[in-house]
């Protein structure tokens, strides 16, 4: 007999940006855009 | 321990065009109690150690600072619930923002965002945060709280494992030394209050809220 499993969707990464100071904020991919606009920069990895 | 006077990049960070001016930070557990027969206390547990912060910023220049453009994003390792903005006629702008984080082996990793539009007009001097008012009210003062509930769960053993944004809501109120004519297209007007003295003007403040979907 096959067992049925629900597979749950892989939760979306969210994008690392830095400030002038250091600090970080962690944003969903769609909102990188409107930070950067801010003056956030997204953290190479 | 030194003594630390002042509080340069605490609790949420130091941020373009703000001074930090305040930060109250609350480290706490809950409690878990056992009772003997006799009804004192004979066990305890501490659990679900949670770190509330509350950074409190002002405008460091004549250049309109920026605000935080994702309401539900983590900054600092902090999950940013509330962005509160105050602004006067005779001020630099003040924003004040709250989160949280939970402390290992307690998460709830990323919750729900929303982009939620809202800038300041200047540094110095009151913002009307889109509410349309004429120079003619007097527009004295305002205030933008933007903010969401946030929903934790606990696991087995009472730390958090999982928690969720939900029910965004902006709320502006705008205070004019005049009579006040404002309207803002998308938000409902709550409010108009009228407070009078017998040594001042008559002032007028309008509140308008709208909800912000978060996704």
């Amino acid at each position: 007999m096959t067992q049925e499993t629900t597979k749950q969707p892989e939760p979306v990464k969210w994008v690392k940006l830095t400030n002038e100071h250091g600090n970080i904020m962690e944003v969903p991919p769609e909102h990188v855009a409107i930070n950067e606009k801010d003056g956030w920069k997204v953290v190479k990895e | 321990m030194a003594h630390v006077f002042g509080s340069s990049n605490v609790g949420f960070g130091d941020l373009a065009g703000w001074s930090i001016i305040g930060n109250d930070s609350d480290d706490a557990f809950k409690r878990g109690e056992a009772f003997g027969p006799t009804g004192n206390e004979v066990a305890s547990n501490l659990y679900d150690e949670t770190v509330t912060v509350s950074t409190r910023y002002q405008a460091n220049s004549t250049s309109t600072p920026t605000v935080p453009a994702t309401l539900g994003a983590t900054l600092n390792d902090l999950t940013i619930t509330g962005i509160s903005l105050s602004t006067s006629a005779e001020g630099f702008a003040e924003m004040t923002l709250s989160g949280h984080k939970h402390v290992s082996p307690g998460t709830h990793g990323t919750v729900r965002t929303v982009a939620h539009g809202i800038t300041l007009d200047r540094a110095f001097g009151v913002s009307a945060f889109g509410v349309s008012v004429t120079e003619t009210n007097g527009l004295y003062s305002s205030t933008c709280n933007i903010e969401t509930q946030h929903q934790d769960a606990p696991g087995t053993l009472g730390h958090t494992i999982a928690g969720e944004n939900y029910d965004g809501k902006i709320t502006i109120e705008v205070t004019a030394t005049g009579t006040l004519t404002a309207t803002l297209s998308g938000y409902n007007c709550t409010s108009v209050k009228t407070p009078q003295s017998n040594t001042d003007f008559k002032r007028q403040s309008a509140t308008f809220i709208k909800a912000l979907a978060m996704a």
